[in-house]
């Protein structure tokens, strides 16, 4: 068969994917496409020169390259406006625009991506930005309706860039934003929000009836049930406590709570089925259906998996009218090609990835997993599971063993819930009375299959936690998915080959697997880990030791570092325990971290200075120590570590004797890797870098970590001098000490050594092969 | 020019929906939907090298025929266009049972075709599908005469007539009963509700199958009673002798690449 659309659909998400690397100015791709373009219209305008067959392979050659242009020359103009304005973060702008997205409620403000008409800096027009996320602070409960899509506000705040990723891995909200075409924040207080025109027609409308159903429901039942419906209704997923979701993503089941074409199937069921009455035909199915699926995306917003799920609806009812037989893959590539053709950063938005995969998956795998005799219940939800688990992985790290089996239960019962459900909402208007017990039944079945799936999420083995895999190998996975299909034809092929051959690629296989886990290349890597202000040193030895050096703080906070920021980074590397912990003293914003840490990864032993007295963050440690059965030493200047082959730590700082307590009690600590080495001070000042000069030791490092975050009351030149860095690195965050303190920068930048700072770009990631320190 | 955009813009966003289900070749830019050219000529001609009964349809070359010797003469004669057998049998089978109504496409052209050919479109008046109990309707989720009759009226360009008919006994099938029983059990099935719209009527009575005929005898028998005219039938298989009629390796040829291409 003939897809043709298929065919350019790809072509022009490759072109995406060609400038999301090379990110060329769109003048360059502009001129390349319509240079293709020329090309094309010279094939397809007839001259007869060209003997036929050749015409043909030459009109569809110069199709695809015009397809492949136009996709990079349409993301490189998605994102043109990212860098106009470079010295506008941080300055306090006013402005005008339509709300475009329901507000999203955090836990200090709500936030909605506001589509502009004009902004302004001193009276000033700033043109050619389409679109800010405002981040409106404490809004009153009650006034949530007043910031509801479709209506035109003005604000005025302070205009700043997303927070980009901070560690290796982490996600990347100013890049998330970027794709959806927002480059800016703006933060403003709700008195410096103001409503200049209420939204009309449908779309407000829409919004208006959500909030209604949403209040009718906060008023008959409780908050887990609500969330639970509106996330599966609405995708509103603001009423699930963290604790739900973790467990939902554990047990596999979250892709419930992205509407689709589940939910849409459902919707067009029950209008269909109340049409039924009156006998339409065909055209009036499409009538009543395309509106009312409309209503449904303005009461959803835009995610990729509506919108997919309704051009699909709406083109299968195409293919009703037209009398014409629906090719699903060309439903799926028409969808794509016209989310990305509004959109097209969506190419890299994770919902997108996994809403088409998972649809693909099923189309694509469903028949073959029923030719192996695994049913019509099974054979869906596991080909959907298939399709996706490289990318959940990827994206989460997390590979849920139950999902297939969660998934019979908790889609079977969420379709009863959505019917029920969806009734009851109708009824919201017509007959009240009426919608409570609809309302009340799905609320029930919907907390009953929460709690089965809390607890099998519960269960240990419920999923695995898997380091996250390079790209290479998740194409591969895919080549072998799409291959799956097509095995039993070619197994004379399998049967054919010498055991010898198959033997070799299986060990192959599992050797560079074997390779990619634990031989690290042989390489040594310490990476400072960006914990806001605080220290946090990850040491990975050629040998694959893991070493954890202070896990940051948050003192007067209750912002978890050690949960939020160093456990998913060691999960990404699929890292679950830390051969030796050391704490280099016991101030919060180094300890904290390493107390959360203690109890969710195995440590292999833990070490820190010389006790302090009545220290509540080292009794602790004690305690979790004495629990976890966690050997626990205390080291003093003199003794040294061996972490691994040739990586020795000795420690210079403190002395047996030393009398000092908090930052200049820090543990001081030299790695070396053969003839590298790192200097890691810990947050000692000027009395303890005295004293570690006084000792006439040998300081002299590679690569120094500066004491006490870059602080002025660490600044020593002849400390510096002592240890002769090549390089040097600031472990900070944003803080009211001045620090990194501007006397120490000069002093690096003053003698060209580079410095490297946490706050200004995140993880700072140093590897050495024994001979040199690079970053890569 | 606009119908060719038209159809360029269809092909695009439905892709696949044209291949012939008899051989399973593309047959974009043909006439008739889902048969292409070659395989509609064969099935057309089929009753050229294959003897049929001229009223009844039945396959066996044998005069007078042993099927419809005792037919009532309500019913006018019966045009069918393939045997029941080999691929056409598991054709209409999965339209019947598996509900594929893109089948009813290509078979209810052809069999609009070979009414076409018969010199019947003049006659006809109406068309009504045999109908299927509601309770029945209801249980399969549709009826594939109404969907055949719909081809063939689109085709014909004749209206269709569904309400006029209607069967009031839910009785097990057809299948499986010998002659005589059928035309017991079909006695009193249907009955005719506003006789108007078939007074004087010449009607097309529509089915995928025809048996021994006693279906569509007892719809005839009721149509004619309340006053139509003259009552043909058309069905996409009649039952054949196969010892009577041609070697099996003849007709058996044409595969069922409706089942293969899913």
């Amino acid at each position: 068969m003939n897809r043709a659309l298929l065919s350019i659909t790809c072509a022009f998400m490759a072109g995406i994917i060609i400038d999301h690397t090379l990110r060329w100015s769109v003048t360059i791709w502009l001129a390349l496409a319509g240079a293709a373009f020329l090309v094309m219209a010279f094939f397809y305008v007839d001259i007869g020169r060209i003997p036929a067959g050749k015409k043909k392979k030459a009109k569809v050659v110069s199709l695809f390259l015009c397809a492949i242009l136009l996709g990079a020359c349409w993301y490189s103009l998605s994102r043109i406006s990212e860098n106009i304005y470079p010295d506008l973060p941080g300055k306090y702008v006013t402005g005008e625009g339509t709300i475009v997205t329901y507000p999203r409620p955090g836990e200090y403000n709500a936030t909605c991506t506001v589509a502009l008409q004009k902004l302004e800096y001193r009276g000033q027009l700033l043109p050619g930005l389409d679109k800010v996320l405002l981040k409106i602070k404490n809004p009153a409960a009650g006034k949530g309706a007043a910031f509801l899509p479709g209506n035109k506000i003005s604000f005025n705040g302070l205009i700043s860039l997303p927070s980009g990723a901070r560690n290796p891995g982490e996600f990347n909200y100013r890049e998330y934003l970027a794709n959806m075409g927002v480059f800016h924040m703006v933060q403003c207080d709700q008195k410096e929000v103001r409503l200049i025109e209420q939204g009309r027609g449908f779309r407000i409308a829409a919004a208006k009836g959500r909030v209604r159903i949403s209040e009718y429901l906060a008023k008959i039942m409780p908050l887990k049930e609500r969330g639970l419906l509106l996330g599966i209704l609405f995708g509103d997923v603001t009423g699930i406590t963290p604790a739900d979701w973790e467990g939902y993503q554990r047990a596999g089941v979250l892709h419930l709570f992205a509407v689709s074409g589940f939910n849409v199937a459902f919707v067009l069921g029950i209008v269909w089925f109340l049409l039924s009455f009156f006998q339409p035909k065909p055209v009036w199915k499409l009538a009543v259906g395309i509106p009312v699926l409309l209503g449904y995306y303005f009461l959803v917003g835009w995610t990729a998996s509506i919108v997919r799920a309704t051009l699909m609806a709406v083109l299968s009812m195409l293919a009703v009218l037209a009398d014409r037989k629906k090719d699903i893959y060309t439903a799926l590539s028409l969808a794509a090609l016209i989310i990305l053709l509004i959109s097209p950063g969506e190419l890299f938005q994770v919902s997108f990835q996994l809403s088409f995969i998972a649809t693909f998956g099923i189309v694509y795998l469903t028949p073959y997993l029923n030719r192996r005799g695994l049913g019509k219940i099974l054979a869906p939800t596991l080909a959907a599971q298939l399709a996706t688990w490289p990318l959940v992985i990827y994206y989460f790290n997390q590979f849920s063993l139950i999902a297939p089996f969660m998934n019979i239960l908790a889609v079977g019962a969420c379709g009863i819930v959505t019917v029920i459900a969806l009734l009851g909402c109708m009824l919201v208007w017509l007959v009240p009375l009426l919608a409570s017990p609809l309302l009340l039944t799905a609320g029930f079945i919907m907390y009953l299959v929460s709690e089965c799936v809390l607890f099998a999420a519960g269960l240990e083995w419920a999923n695995l936690l898997l380091p996250t895999p390079p790209i290479p190998v998740i194409v591969l996975v895919y080549g072998v998915l799409l291959a799956l299909p097509y095995l039993p034809r070619y197994s004379w092929l399998l049967r054919r080959l010498p055991g010898i051959v198959k033997t070799g690629c299986v060990t192959v296989v599992f050797l560079a697997l074997f390779w990619q886990a634990f031989l690290h290349q042989g390489k040594m890597a310490v990476t400072f880990l960006d914990v806001g202000q605080g220290d946090s040193i990850f040491i990975q030895t050629p040998g694959g030791n893991t070493v954890l050096i202070d896990g940051g703080g948050s003192p007067g906070s209750d912002y978890a570092v050690g949960e939020k920021v160093i456990k998913p980074f060691l999960d990404r590397r699929g890292i679950r325990k830390i051969d030796l912990m050391v704490m280099s003293h016991n101030h919060t914003d180094h300890s904290e971290g390493l107390i959360e840490l203690i109890p969710l990864v195995r440590v292999g032993a833990f070490v820190m200075p010389p006790a302090e007295e009545n220290n509540e963050n080292e009794q602790k440690i004690r305690q979790l120590c004495q629990k976890f059965k966690i050997p626990l030493r205390e080291l003093t200047a003199g003794q040294s570590l061996k972490l691994d082959q040739h990586v020795v730590m000795e420690v210079l700082h403190p002395p047996p004797d030393d009398l000092e307590s908090g930052n200049n009690h820090s543990l001081v600590l030299r790695v070396s890797y053969q003839k590298t080495s790192w200097l890691l001070t810990g947050d000692i000042e000027n009395p303890a870098l005295e004293n570690l000069l006084n000792t006439k030791k040998d300081l002299s490092a590679d690569f120094l970590k500066l004491p006490h975050h870059g602080s002025v009351s660490s600044f020593n030149p002849d400390f510096y001098q002592a240890v002769s860095p090549q390089a040097v690195v600031i472990s900070v965050g944003v803080n009211f000490f001045n620090q990194p303190h501007p006397q120490v920068e000069d002093y690096f930048t003053a003698r060209e050594i580079p410095l490297y700072n946490t706050r200004e770009q995140g993880a700072v990631i140093t590897e050495s092969d024994g001979k040199n320190i690079s970053l890569p | 020019m606009q119908g060719s955009w038209r159809e360029a813009l269809l092909d695009l966003l439905f892709p696949g929906s044209h291949f012939c289900y008899f051989c399973a070749k593309n047959t974009a830019g043909q006439k008739i939907k889902g048969v292409c050219g070659e395989c509609g000529g064969k099935i057309l001609s089929l009753e050229r090298t294959l003897a049929s009964c001229r009223r009844c349809g039945y396959f066996a070359p044998v005069s007078p025929c042993p099927n419809c010797l005792e037919w009532e003469d309500s019913l006018k004669r019966v045009i069918t266009v393939v045997p029941y057998e080999g691929a056409y049998r598991e054709m209409i089978q999965s339209l019947k049972y598996q509900g594929k109504h893109d089948l009813a496409i290509p078979l209810g052209m052809l069999m609009a075709e070979k009414v076409r050919t018969a010199g019947l479109v003049k006659t006809v008046d109406i068309i009504i599908p045999v109908p299927l109990h509601p309770l029945r309707e209801k249980e399969r989720g549709y009826n594939q005469s109404l969907w055949l009759a719909e081809t063939i009226g689109r085709r014909l360009k004749l209206p269709l007539q569904t309400d006029a008919l209607i069967r009031r006994s839910y009785l097990k099938t057809q299948t499986g009963l010998g002659k005589n029983e059928r035309v017991a059990n079909m006695a009193q099935a249907f009955c005719v509700i506003g006789e108007e719209k078939i007074l004087n009527k010449n009607i097309l009575l529509v089915d995928d199958i025809i048996t021994t005929g006693a279906t569509l005898l007892a719809c005839a028998g009721v149509l004619r009673q309340k006053g139509a005219r003259e009552i043909n039938g058309v069905t996409w298989a009649a039952g054949s002798k196969k010892n009577l009629s041609e070697p099996e390796g003849n007709r058996g040829k044409t595969e069922n690449y409706a089942s293969k291409l899913r």
